[in-house]
């Protein structure tokens, strides 16, 4: 275990070197949430006549920066396989006694990392500008809810993760999830305008808990009656797991099929 | 002398679409990946549109100009990140070996382009069918010969505009930031919020540019609904893309001429 | 008459480095400097250097990829400033071995289509890659697709790229990277026929004996310039470059008239420079065998081109 411990701190440590000289990225994810938003608010002004309740952008706000963050993970943990499989590097790693478990999982953490990294920049910006000073220890804490609720969400990096095995076009798989995730979860509108079937697929889905424990963590509503679903995301966690280990062994190590 | 060049220049944009074709339909993946997405981006960017205003969602008119604003936005989505593509092909040495035929790069992103034509139609086509199914938007084409023009004239001006976007980005470190962006940008410039919504003194605003004059000509010929005279329109929106073949000629000189002189792809 | 004559090729690269947020300063990174060669129609001409001595620069410049900043070229009689198209048209290139092709496309696809671009039809084109393919040794591999190719098998694709418009100039950055024995060999061969067939060939390599086996005449360049010039076998005299034959003697400890010493299994070993290895060893061995002595390990040890390179460096004089 603590060979397995030692093993993630060292690929965590190359991984987030790795992401801080992409300065560019970090600089979009925090200021692609701000622009949308406002730009949707601009919108909303243009057609109602008047300025719409502050409220509602920072709801978007919120939502659009989980989106982004849920976006990057799933886009990177894609990525990381494929450009792993590409440049032989996972090869490596396979080759080398490491669990191939704590490779993806040190990408997905690394980029979980950068995801609050960036709520808290903007998250911040959002509840200054409508909350004042006041709703600051919600939001601090609303940030540690962001990092719980991001753990299911590792179990579906996993089953990205391994679906890029096979498919190997990492944008071609991680698209559809974008969207899927992006129309059900409740993050640019409340998901009870969407039609019945799509509210069911967002609530088994662990971005719309992320969303809404924020809000609510944010505004001061959050109890554990609300949580109460949560333990329950945590079967991504565990079913990621296995879908991971049986593509891994069956179709890398099995068939010898490192992309190239 | 002329006649001769230009079969040369036709055999060469032949092989290049050609190629892109067979490229496209191998691509399985994404063709998948693409009918499995298009429904449910229609359905989020229609619902975050509105979120405002959610009583538009009763108003058929509003609906449906929304609606084929989402298709000019997927136009314009395709043929942006078809002209990022370009980065591949210079990090693959593709790019190098097709200056060595004495190809215009130009015409080696038209292989690219026509990718594009295929997917913005399938998605086109898939977001047509679910606006109207979901939110019953109306299919009804207004002036249907303005809008198959409109839609050539849109599909060449975007092709070249390609080329010209692909020249500018090449060298930049995370081109696709830029590209998400402007991907974001492309549709306010374009009139895919439907203009109509907002006073007129706003909406005017979209004449001062010309992607409105090349995608909301779309929107218009599909809707009926124009701001400004619709010859007027189709007028300028020929001009621009004849004005748009002579940038991207030279642009793409230009690229060359850096590339070569630099030792790597730059502009900027 | 001269296929490729390159006169005072210079290329400065500038490039911006970033010192800190604030500031960036400019590096240059002098690549190629004054750099003169003829190439004889016919002629397999060789450049030969340690990584990052300017060759593949130089041979960007001569097949109009990169414009030299001093200098010109003349290229098939065109000049590779005024008239880049026309040298476009006569010279063929192979500069990564491994790039230059879609991945989804078959071997083949990808000769048809630049083909196709060099202005062939469709048919020819096909002839022609189907052809080449064969000639490469690709032969059922080209109709899988490039995604799939091992390094070697792209290398062969790439010199089959270079030859589908059967252009009479063939350059060629390191053409044997990569490939097996076999196929290297294949590759030298097919390399010395298209000479024989009258193509001119430019090829840059780091294997000493490669060149030696191939080139007519050779230039060794270092940090961008040229150091030495000439026929391998005179590049080879001048540097006074030679072999070390090495024999084992079993159960004996010295040798009559050779100088010898003792290896770690206790026997003498005879230790002679040379530059006709062969000749030598045969000789020897004759000797050897003559004087009734048991014959262990043989061991022939190639001049490397670090040892070229350490002689002329060394010699601040140059040769
Ligand atoms: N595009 C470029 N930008 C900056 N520097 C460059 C560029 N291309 C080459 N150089 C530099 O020019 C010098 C010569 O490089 P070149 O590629 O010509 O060497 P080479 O002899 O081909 O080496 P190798 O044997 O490794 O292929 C090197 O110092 C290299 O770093
Ligand atoms: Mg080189």
């Amino acid at each position: 275990m603590k060979k397995e411990f030692n093993q993630l701190l060292a690929i965590l440590e190359v991984e987030i070197k790795n992401l801080l000289r992409e300065r560019g990225t970090v600089g979009f994810a925090i200021f692609f949430p701000i622009l949308i938003s406002l730009s949707t608010y601009g919108v909303g002004a243009g057609i109602l006549g008047k300025a719409p309740n502050i409220d509602l952008w920072f709801y978007q706000l919120i939502g659009f920066t989980i989106l982004m963050i849920a976006i990057f993970m799933s886009s990177s943990s894609a990525w990381y396989v494929r450009q792993g499989l590409l440049s032989r590097r996972l090869e490596y790693l396979f080759a080398a006694s490491i669990n191939p478990l704590i490779i993806v999982a040190a990408s997905s953490i690394t980029s979980g990392l950068m995801g609050i990294g960036i709520f808290l920049v903007v998250g911040l910006i959002g509840v200054l500008v409508v909350y004042g000073i006041s709703n600051l220890l919600n939001f601090f804490l609303a940030t540690i809810i962001l990092a719980v609720s991001l753990i299911p969400i590792l179990g579906i990096n996993l089953i990205v993760a391994a679906t890029t095995i096979i498919g190997k076009d990492p944008e071609a798989i991680s698209q559809p999830l974008s969207a899927i995730v992006s129309t059900t979860s409740g993050l640019a509108y409340p998901i009870t305008i969407l039609p019945f079937i799509l509210q069911i697929i967002g609530e088994v889905m662990p971005y719309y808990y992320a969303a809404e424990y924020v809000r609510a963590m944010i505004n001061g509503y959050l109890n554990l009656v609300n949580l109460e679903s949560f333990p329950f995301l945590f079967i991504y966690l565990i079913g990621g797991y296995f879908i991971y280990r049986y593509f891994e062994y069956n179709f890398i190590r099995k068939e010898g099929n490192y992309g190239a | 002398m002329v006649l001769n060049l230009s079969k040369k220049v036709f055999s060469k944009i032949t092989t290049e679409i050609e190629r892109g074709i067979k490229l496209y339909f191998r691509n399985g993946i994404w063709l998948l990946s693409d009918i499995i997405s298009t429904p449910f981006w229609v359905i989020f960017l229609f619902l975050t549109i509105v979120f405002y205003a959610q009583y538009l969602l009763k108003d058929v008119n509003a609906l449906t100009s929304l609606m084929w604003g989402i298709f000019i936005f997927i136009l314009m989505n395709s043929f942006i990140w078809a002209g990022n593509s370009i980065v591949q092909s210079v990090t693959n040495g593709i790019v190098d070996g097709v200056i060595l035929t004495n190809t215009n790069i130009t015409i080696h992103l038209l292989g690219r382009s026509i990718m594009s034509v295929f997917d913005s139609f399938i998605s086109g086509i898939i977001a047509l069918l679910t606006a109207s199914y979901i939110f019953g938007s109306s299919l009804l084409i207004h002036n249907l010969p303005l809008f198959f023009a409109s839609l050539i004239i849109a599909l060449i001006f975007y092709s070249l505009f390609a080329s010209v976007y692909a020249a500018l980005i090449v060298s930049l470190r995370s081109p696709w930031i830029v590209s998400n962006v402007l991907n974001f940008i492309l549709p306010f410039l374009s009139g895919a919020i439907p203009p109509q919504l907002f006073p007129k003194s706003v909406a005017n605003i979209l004449l001062f540019s010309p992607f409105y004059y090349i995608s909301g000509q779309i929107v218009s010929a599909a809707t009926g609904i124009y701001l400004i005279n619709p010859t007027i329109m189709l007028i300028i929106s020929i001009i621009i893309t004849v004005v748009m073949v002579f940038i991207s000629n030279f642009i793409s000189k230009k690229l060359i001429q850096s590339m070569s002189k630099e030792g790597k792809a730059s502009l900027i | 008459m001269e296929e490729i004559e390159a006169r005072n090729l210079t290329k400065t690269f500038k490039r911006k480095v970033r010192v800190n947020i604030l500031k960036r300063i400019e590096r240059r990174i002098y690549a190629v400097k004054k750099v003169s060669f003829k190439v004889n129609k016919g002629e397999i001409f060789g450049l030969l250097g340690p990584n990052g001595a300017g060759k593949t620069t130089t041979i960007k410049m001569i097949c109009t990829l990169l414009v030299p900043d001093e200098g010109e070229a003349i290229v098939h009689g065109f000049s590779i400033l005024d008239k880049p198209e026309k040298v476009r048209e006569n010279i063929g290139v192979v500069l990564a071995p491994d790039k230059g092709f879609y991945e989804r496309l078959s071997g083949i696809e990808n000769l048809v289509y630049y083909g196709r671009l060099y202005g062939m039809n469709k048919k020819e084109a096909y002839k022609r890659a189907i052809e080449l393919t064969q000639i490469v040794g690709l032969d059922k591999d080209a109709y899988r697709y490039v995604e799939e190719y091992s390094l070697g098998m792209k290398a062969k694709l790439s010199i089959a790229k270079s030859l589908i418009h059967d252009p009479p100039i063939v350059i060629l950055d390191e053409p044997t990277v990569g490939l097996d024995p076999i196929s290297a060999r294949r590759i030298r061969n097919l390399i010395l026929e298209l000479a024989k067939s009258g193509k001119t060939i430019l090829l840059t390599s780091h294997n000493m004996w490669e060149v030696e086996n191939l080139c007519n005449r050779v230039i060794l360049i270092n940090k961008g310039e040229i150091v030495s010039q000439g026929t391998p076998r005179q590049l080879k005299e001048k540097l006074n470059l030679n072999y070390i034959v090495e024999v084992e003697v079993l159960n004996s400890e010295k040798v009559e008239n050779y100088e010898t010493f003792i290896n770690d299994k206790g026997n003498a070993v005879i230790k002679i420079e040379t530059s006709k290895p062969n000749d030598t060893l045969i000789n020897l061995l004759d000797e050897l065998k003559y004087k009734k002595y048991e014959i262990g390990e043989i061991k022939v040890i190639e001049p490397t081109l670090e040892e070229v390179f350490a002689k002329v460096i060394g010699d601040e004089k140059g040769i």
